[in-house]
């Protein structure tokens, strides 16, 4: 075969499988149109992870206040406080 | 309204065990009709006399009942159901015939709440790995009948009885919600090799089962009849690093490791080359691949789908392993290990488990909790995860491009990777199309691969492909069968959404006992 005519071939080959992904994508779409309504596949609207399920609502995220700076200076005098002191606090707010 | 029979083998308990069971049957939203406890007439005795149970409408027995329009329900002594389990069953029986949830295991602390196994939807896979199902079952009159009668079923192992009820029923279904709590702290599921044997010469597998005292769980190796041809497709600019201490060209050391170490050694390697390529590198990749490789060049924008696509039309096999330039077999046998599990012709992608330079995990599989992400990413491989979950073969819904195994004709059918997606998503993309089309994919721990990608590499998520992914898919990110919805989304672990110290213990799963005790 000529390299013109296996270029050819390749390219023939590359098409139908983009025509194929084209029609089962086309086909996807269509039924996440119908669950979502149709901005879920307007060209216009965007989709976003968090669209989906908010990142805040994910429970290791809310002990990240604990780090906060203005935080620093309390946690050190929570840890130099007495063991049985600590340990009450911490009982009381469990 | 569903009628119920509880069924508990009373062999190995202890009265106040199922004096526990009974009293949960006792306070459930629907009362069964009968409790049928077998393996010990001494304690049903007991039971049945029991003042509580003794007043109640539960039918306690060791007699069969006639099981016509009731659904058996499968509960170890000992374990107690939860309130709501039978109601939540009974809405689910019109359109399944077998029926398993979460459990709980374990007591609250103070400041953790008890542990959770939380369970993907049905994967038969798995399921001839370890029972990861559990021990409660709920199964319609019809299949318990077909699978051997309650006598016989109550008496198994309980792998056995799972396997034999999911080998007759047509229509599975997990409740991902706990239907019972466990006296069990132990989450780790159970498996029987005996089980599997007589699994696998029931449903016509011929393969070769061994366990794994490690993990608990059986190995089930498909025996390949044929080395079909593979064609191992490397997208590559040539790119030169450091591995192992050593300067390479990352494809030409990728082709040699292969060759070298390999046992399957059917195939040729179809090396897709961008016309930017120093000739070094090109000189490298070739010496490397010797008269295997056949060369393609790519003179087009970087598109990793396109560059995947076009060594696909110019490979002849039947199989075709997508390999990225920076990886290593580490297993010999993993293309004959990849390969068996393709021997299922409901599976039609396998993928290995891959691991960094150092052996922290880079991809155990995907999950979509909405974002796709590789499980246990960055942890180390010793890790069993949440009930063996690395240690086993299992379904998952879609594997990183970087390494999997692909038939050739499912890849045509489905037009191969999209190249809407020319940089990250293609992938993921390409497993939906597959879950979509009724195929399987399957991760296997028992082929190991390296990936020699950095680890600090975050993906940038570019905005179209992210919305391409949300218009085509959206509905599967948000209720990946392979996943729970109830364990905590954008990490990559299986760790329950709880906070404390015990869901992420519970996620990582058991360590290894210290040598000194």
């Amino acid at each position: 075969m000529s390299i013109d005519a296996e270029a050819a071939r390749r390219q023939r080959a590359l098409d139908l499988l983009i025509a194929r992904d084209t029609e089962i994508g086309e086909r996807a779409k269509l039924r996440v149109a119908k669950i979502y309504g149709p901005t879920a596949t307007s060209s216009l609207g965007t989709y976003d992870f968090s669209d989906s399920f908010a990142k805040g609502d994910q429970v290791s995220r809310r002990v990240d206040w604990v780090h906060q700076n203005w935080l620093r200076p309390i946690r050190l005098f929570y840890r130099l406080i007495p063991k049985p002191i600590r340990f009450a606090i911490k009982k009381l707010f469990a | 309204m569903s009628k119920f029979i509880i069924v508990s083998d009373a062999s190995n308990c202890s009265f106040r065990d199922l004096l526990n069971t009974g009293k949960s049957l006792l306070t459930n939203s629907i009362c069964p009709t009968h409790w049928l406890i077998s393996g010990s007439s001494m304690q049903l005795l007991k039971i049945q006399n029991h003042r509580l149970l003794r007043k109640s409408d539960i039918i306690i027995t060791d007699k069969l009942p006639d099981p016509d329009h009731t659904t058996v329900v499968f509960l170890r002594a000992g374990d107690t159901l939860a309130q709501d389990a039978l109601s939540l069953i009974a809405q689910h029986t019109d359109l399944h015939d077998v029926i398993y949830g979460d459990s709980a295991h374990g007591r609250a602390s103070r400041f953790d709440e008890p542990s959770k196994a939380r369970r993907p939807q049905w994967s038969p896979e798995r399921l001839r790995s370890h029972n990861y199902v559990g021990d409660l079952l709920a199964a319609s009159h019809s299949v318990i009948a077909d699978a051997g009668g309650i006598s016989t079923l109550a008496t198994l192992h309980e792998h056995d009885r799972s396997l034999r009820l999911f080998d007759v029923c047509t229509s599975p279904y997990r409740i991902a919600h706990v239907l019972y709590h466990s006296s069990h702290e132990r989450m780790t599921p159970t498996a029987s090799l005996d089980a599997v044997q007589q699994h696998c010469a029931r449903t016509g597998i011929d393969a070769v089962c061994s366990t794994s005292q490690e993990s608990q769980s059986v190995r089930v190796s498909r025996r390949l009849h044929s080395q079909p041809k593979i064609s191992v497709i490397v997208p590559t600019r040539g790119t030169a690093e450091t591995i192992k201490g050593k300067q390479v060209v990352l494809a030409a050391h990728t082709i040699e490791t292969l060759i070298i170490n390999s046992t399957y050694q059917n195939f040729d390697v179809i090396a897709v080359l961008d016309s930017d390529t120093p000739s070094e590198g090109r000189q490298a990749i070739i010496k490397a691949g010797g008269d295997r490789l056949k060369v393609v060049d790519y003179d087009r924008p970087f598109n990793f789908a396109e560059k995947i696509n076009l060594g696909a039309v110019c490979s002849d096999s039947d199989l075709l392993l997508l390999l990225n330039d920076d990886t290593e077999i580490i297993s010999p046998d993993a293309l004959e290990t990849l390969s068996s599990i393709l021997e299922d012709p409901s599976v039609a992608m396998a993928g290995p488990m891959l691991l960094y330079e150092d052996l922290a995990i880079q991809s155990a599989g995907h999950i979509l909790n909405p974002v796709p992400i590789d499980l246990y990413r960055g942890h180390s491989s010793t890790l069993s995860g949440a009930q063996n979950i690395l240690k086993v073969q299992r379904e998952t819904s879609g594997i990183i491009a970087a390494c999997v195994l692909v038939k050739r004709d499912v890849f045509e059918q489905l037009g191969g990777l999209c190249t809407l997606f020319p940089s990250n998503f293609n992938d993921v993309d390409f497993g939906l199309k597959m879950q979509d089309a009724g195929y399987r994919v399957v991760w296997t721990p028992h082929a190991q691969f390296h990936h020699f990608e950095s680890k600090t590499r975050s993906i940038k998520m570019h905005p179209s492909e992210v919305e391409n992914l949300g218009t085509r898919w959206r509905d599967k990110l948000e209720d990946d069968p392979y996943f729970n919805p109830h364990l905590e989304r954008y990490i990559n672990i299986w760790k329950e959404n709880v906070m404390g110290q015990r869901s992420v213990l519970d996620a990582l799963g058991p360590t290894a006992p210290i040598a000194s005790k």
